[in-house]
């Protein structure tokens, strides 16, 4: 009978709404471009969860919003309450394993979240967007110079976690082992490396060389990464021409670029797999899987000077980031399910064999509901970055094309401009944001 | 017993942890700092500075005139690694060398994208504020022009080698390169290049 009332103290613990379904509101709202009443939904959640498991990654989901609706010191505060949190997790570290065992016994979902690779990276660099929009150049480099940082520290971060989830397996790890699962694999069209996000390197390298007061030969050895990362692209090589000139001292013409950010990131959905254990006690187990599924399909983009039109270049596929993280994390989510399944299975049937018929019933309830994947994301990202650069024309003006998607702009003055065009569902408006650089 | 034993194995193991974690000062020559096989490490900037001042100055290319220091210009310093760095670190330790033996000043009003100090330039602009005492101001002809410009570029080179059993060998080679320049004329008045081979089984940390 103990062992029963146990199992329903877990079961209190875990009986929550998936992601998925909390966000679909907030989702609605921002495909069809509403982006200040999904910056109303997110502020309302996020108030609601400051101190829940789920905190980080709805600051995420409010900082992208209220930028989105334009109130960009308001989206920097939910982006450092993210950053907090995310920081707290890490000196936190060192308890990870007890953390561990609460994952054993209910799901993934009901561990904290703690901000994946990319997360960490889009958090940086949608801060120095920011901070370039108020005006505050030093605080954006910093930004971006962090951003830098977090693309290496995740890598080591990542071994850690798959360190700590084979340790948490225990007896299971050699059978988790021996498990396919192959079929969770997304299928990344470009691989960029772990943790690597072209954007952001592009980004930092305009930066340093139209802002930075030294360091500014560093956005030559940016530009030369992305350009071998992305194969080469033409646009790439012209930019690295052209950034090799003017830090030789050439004058150049006013330039705008403009970055397209089209369409959304990839969701994670809920896969149930029967997974052969080979173990004497738990031959078998069901466990529940997060899959990712795209949304969408990637749209051209161009700006138009006349009747002149350019297409702007594909800098970053967020499928790609995301998926590439996604795969570098499955093996400790992997571990870690499997481990949860295989202990939650063994619990069962202990309180069967001791509590009968009504042990029999809690324990197929504990299992079934605490079979949860874990489906948090951070799901207003977009699907992709592009950016094509211009001579600003004498009479500023721009069209800006997003698919069937047509918006006229007058570019500020200025040596250096940036024009931010943000595209969601098809049909939803376009929204646009400019700043001076130089 | 067990659970006692596991209580005290609990207790002094962190213990143990924070005992390691512990911060300490360093002699910044090399001997005790962190050795990473693909960067530039503190000790490497201070030796690349060391041996290019040197040079410089035993090439006689400075030459002064009565005494009078020469007035240099920072022109552009490639980084032609892999990685981001900071050639501030170089330079500064060039120009504070430089400065120190009064063989050469360096002018922060000229640079290649405007100046270093925007000051000289800042002061200047308080000619026609009544606010301020214009004999205190400097006058017109006052700033120096430079007499050189010193440049140059930072390369790395990578190597791995893999020899039997033994785990791979990887090498990284900094080569910094700097030239002076003699703005009357457009020659380079002295050349010089300084290599940095450091070598390593891992890409990880040595010392």
């Amino acid at each position: 009978m103990r062992s029963v009332c146990h199992l329903v103290f877990v079961l209190l613990l875990t009986g929550c709404a998936s992601y998925e379904s909390q966000t679909r509101s907030f989702r609605g709202a921002w495909n069809g471009g509403s982006t200040g009443q999904a910056a109303q939904i997110a502020s309302r959640e996020a108030g609601k969860r400051s101190d829940s498991r789920d905190a980080v990654v709805w600051f995420l989901e409010q900082g992208a919003a209220l930028r989105a609706a334009g109130q960009f010191a308001a989206s920097n505060h939910a982006f450092e309450q993210a950053e907090k949190r995310i920081a707290f997790y890490d000196r936190q570290a060192k308890l990870r394993l007890s953390r561990e065992a609460t994952g054993l016994l209910t799901n993934l979902a009901a561990l904290p979240y703690e901000g994946r690779g990319y997360d960490r990276v889009m958090l940086n660099t949608y801060q120095a967007l920011n901070y370039l929009q108020l005006g505050q150049a030093e605080a954006a480099l910093v930004e971006l110079r962090q951003a830098h940082a977090e693309q290496d520290a995740e890598v080591v971060r990542n071994a850690r976690r798959i360190v700590a989830a084979r340790k948490s397996a225990g007896e299971y790890e050699r059978a988790i082992r021996r498990a396919n699962l192959d079929e969770l694999q997304p299928d990344i069209a470009l691989d960029y490396g772990a943790f690597v996000n072209p954007f952001t390197d592009f980004l930092h390298a305009l930066c340093l060389w139209s802002l930075a007061a030294d360091d500014r030969e560093n956005a030559l050895v940016s530009l030369r990464r992305i350009h071998s990362t992305l194969g080469g692209p033409e646009f790439l090589a012209d930019e690295i021409k052209l950034v090799d000139r003017i830090l030789g001292g050439a004058k150049h013409p006013d330039l705008t670029y403009v970055i397209f950010e089209t369409g959304v990131a990839p969701i994670r959905r809920e896969v149930r797999l029967d997974v052969p254990l080979f173990d004497k006690n738990v031959p078998y187990v069901a466990a529940a899987f997060p899959r990712l599924e795209r949304r969408g399909n990637s749209t051209p983009a161009h700006v138009a000077i006349g009747g002149a039109k350019r297409e702007a270049t594909l800098i970053c596929d967020m499928d790609a980031v995301v998926g590439r993280d996604f795969r570098t994390e499955l093996p400790a989510v992997i571990f870690r399910t499997l481990a949860a399944t295989a202990a939650k299975a063994a619990v069962a049937k202990k309180v069967r064999e001791e509590a009968g018929d009504l042990g029999a019933i809690a324990g197929l309830l504990y299992q079934a509901t605490t079979a949860q994947a874990d489906l948090r994301t951070w799901t207003t990202l977009p699907k992709a970055f592009r950016v094509c650069r211009v001579e600003t024309p004498g009479d500023r003006k721009l069209t800006l094309l997003v698919g069937p998607q047509k918006n006229e702009v007058t570019v500020n003055t200025g040596r250096v401009n940036v024009v931010c065009v943000k595209s969601f569902a098809p049909g939803a408006p376009l929204h646009i944001q400019q700043f001076r650089l130089k | 017993m067990k659970p006692l034993v596991k209580l005290i194995t609990a207790a002094v193991l962190p213990a143990l942890a924070l005992g390691c974690a512990t911060a300490k000062y360093i002699n910044h020559d090399g001997r005790d700092s962190v050795v990473n096989v693909g960067q530039i490490n503190t000790q490497d900037w201070i030796r690349a500075a060391d041996e290019l001042t040197q040079s410089l100055l035993l090439s006689g290319a400075l030459g002064s005139v009565a005494g009078k220091p020469k007035v240099l210009m920072i022109g552009r310093i490639k980084n032609n690694t892999t990685q981001h760095i900071d050639t501030d670190s170089l330079m500064k330790k060039i120009r504070v060398a430089l400065n120190k033996g009064g063989r050469a000043l360096t002018t922060t009003a000229v640079g290649l994208d405007g100046p270093e100090d925007e000051s000289s330039k800042a002061v200047r602009e308080l000619r026609a504020d009544d606010e301020f005492n214009q004999a205190t101001i400097p006058g017109k002809g006052n700033l120096v022009s430079p007499d050189y410009s010193l440049s140059g570029k930072i390369i790395q080179n990578n190597a791995r080698a893999k020899r039997g059993l033994l785990p791979t060998i990887r090498q990284s080679e900094f080569a910094f390169q700097l030239s002076l320049t003699d703005l009357k004329t457009g020659l380079a008045v002295w050349e010089e290049e300084k290599l940095i081979v450091k070598q390593g089984s891992r890409a990880a940390v040595g010392w």
